[in-house]
């Protein structure tokens, strides 16, 4: 019966704590969820205006692996969103397309890069390498034009990558 | 790119290039703690696979059909650890009853390994790669390989420098450090290298 | 109050990192600009000062044979606050750091602290506690930074002072190594092998001391 007991008060001890910490987490995340919403809704539009400067984006419904999103813009190009494995995880970028299939612009959205190496991917010079690219790219380690960012193999072939895969996809859809 | 060379990729890449200490510093203090001798190092780099495997699958699991299904997710990395936890005790209890030769080599890195942030980050890494079911459990089971290889080879570089003259500030953990350093070192030569 | 001497012990001769040997993972995973060191640094001081007050506060609650699980609940609710706060107003902190937020749940630092300070001592005494190791811990991190910048992209204040920080060497000169994986290993290598030889001479000084008493 005591040993009952003592379980019971563990067990409710347990739950206790647990109940008072999920509660105060969704306090905070009820706080700082919209925040973080609109945070990257304004990221990802910054993006799209960014490879690929457009009045308004119609949504294209047709799905790819490796696809997230993908848009029309209202001068003929697209816009894709692309996700692809880096080094510390998922590299999420915008591609932007024009309508005579030439790459028009990149734009690295989030990513979880070693700093000062792979995060590099998000310069400008290491980008513009991509812009006018219509057939597949690949690294110069791989026999291709694009200069692999120092120290940063795998990151520079994920977002060649993601390049390649944006063309394809708009190859498919148009 | 069919399944089985992308299980393939992602194995290659968890033990090799990506590795998880070497590379991605995710399980330093068990590796520096239990590496002073061979067999020791083996049984922690088995009991690892092992947790990360299954912690793998939980996870992706109680992800996939609690959080994500009940808009959850900012609860994952406290249930996450908690299903570690769990799952840590749960091998503890049933190797104790089931397989007591199994336990009696394991047994005394289980508790260990609840609070080695390989685990923990195998579990969150999968979530964040978007890996399915498969790919998680492969790459949990692959990073442990990868643990296990890394303190291995790293246990035998340790006996010799237990006997061997250095600068007495070097002593122990530093010289430790920089031996380990060096082990990195030789597999930096696997992030250039790609197979497909 | 002996604040001082609790300062003293987080910053050199008791110092979290370079004598406890705690949270190497994250000490050499982010230390590659100064931004991510700061940054990181003054989340797990944070956290610790919480999970310590916390903890000592339910100290003689909680029954002991949960109190590991309890204490893991405890900074993991801790941990996903400040993830989610990062998220929502430093998003550059909380991209640059990436999944290691998360992790420091698992960071030997705050389970350790928890366990050999705070669950035997009251609430202030722990938060001190919390305070003065996560200052240490700061400190460790932002040595390493420094150095591994300084050394690895030539630079120093990456972040913090602008988005490429003041460079210090011309680009042709530093040594990439250093911000990759080995240089993590070698520099805490060296900077503990530092903090030994200190903390060894402080101790024969105070030897000496004795002696002459």
């Amino acid at each position: 019966m005591k040993d009952f007991k003592y379980i019971l008060r563990l067990t409710l001890t347990l739950l206790l704590i647990t109940a008072v910490v999920a509660g105060l987490l969704g306090l905070v995340n009820g706080l700082t969820e919209d925040r973080i919403d609109a945070l990257k809704r304004e990221k990802a539009e910054q993006a799209m205006q960014e490879v690929l400067p457009a009045h308004r984006y119609d949504v294209i419904d047709f799905r790819m692996d490796g696809v997230t999103e993908a848009y029309r813009a209202d001068n003929g190009g697209y816009v894709v969103r692309v996700s692809e494995n880096g080094f510390g995880g998922e590299i999420d970028m915008m591609v932007g397309v024009s309508l005579d299939g030439k790459v028009c612009g990149v734009s690295i959205i989030s990513h979880s890069e070693t700093a000062s190496l792979g995060a590099n991917c998000v310069r400008e010079d290491f980008r513009a390498q991509y812009v006018g690219a219509d057939g597949e790219v690949k690294v110069n380690k791989d026999g291709g034009t694009i200069d692999a960012l120092t120290g940063a193999t795998v990151t520079s072939r994920a977002v060649t990558k993601g390049v390649n895969l944006a063309l394809a996809f708009v190859k498919e859809v148009g | 790119m069919s399944t089985f060379v992308l299980l393939f990729t992602i194995s290659l890449n968890a033990i090799l290039a990506e590795n998880f200490i070497l590379v991605k510093f995710l399980g330093i203090c068990p590796f520096m703690g239990v590496s002073k001798k061979t067999d020791t190092a083996l049984g922690m780099g088995l009991a690892v696979i092992f947790v990360m495997g299954l912690a793998s699958a939980a996870t992706w699991l109680v992800n996939e059909y609690l959080l994500v299904a009940l808009d959850l997710e900012f609860m994952q990395t406290v249930v996450f650890i908690l299903v570690i936890a769990a799952l840590v005790q749960f091998v503890e209890m049933f190797l104790q009853k089931a397989l007591p030769a199994l336990y009696q080599a394991l047994g005394i890195y289980l508790p260990l390994i609840t609070t080695n942030c390989a685990v923990l980050g195998v579990a969150l890494l999968n979530i964040q790669n978007g890996y399915t079911f498969i790919e998680s459990v492969i790459y949990g089971v692959t990073g442990g390989v990868g643990f296990t290889l890394a303190i291995v080879l790293f246990s035998s570089v340790r006996q010799r420098l237990e006997d061997c003259d250095c600068p007495k500030a070097f002593k122990g953990y530093p010289l430790a450090l920089i031996a380990a350093g060096l082990l990195a070192l030789s597999f930096m030569g696997f992030s250039g290298f790609k197979v497909f | 109050m002996n604040f001082k001497k609790q300062l003293k012990e987080g910053l050199l001769t008791n110092n979290p990192v370079l004598s406890q040997l705690l949270g190497m993972c994250s000490t050499m995973a982010i230390t590659t600009t100064l931004f991510n060191g700061i940054g990181m640094g003054l989340s797990v001081t944070i956290i610790l000062i919480c999970s310590n007050v916390v903890i000592s506060a339910l100290r003689k609650l909680i029954p002991d044979k949960i109190r590991i699980a309890a204490y893991i609940v405890v900074i993991a609710g801790f941990v996903t606050m400040v993830d989610l706060l990062l998220k929502a107003y430093l998003p550059a902190l909380s991209d640059s750091l990436g999944v290691f937020i998360p992790l420091i749940v698992v960071n030997c630092i705050i389970l350790g602290r928890a366990e050999a300070f705070a669950s035997k001592h009251g609430v202030l005494a722990s938060a001190v506690d919390g305070l003065t190791q996560g200052i240490g811990y700061t400190a460790a991190l932002v040595v390493m930074c420094i150095i591994r910048e300084f050394l690895g992209s030539g630079t120093f204040g990456k972040g913090v002072l602008g988005a490429d920080g003041v460079r210090i060497l011309p680009a042709q000169y530093p040594a990439l190594l250093v911000i990759l994986p080995v240089g993590g290993f070698l520099t805490l290598g060296c900077l503990i092998a530092l903090t030994q030889w200190i903390n060894r001479k402080l101790a024969e000084k105070e030897k000496e001391k004795e002696a002459v008493q």
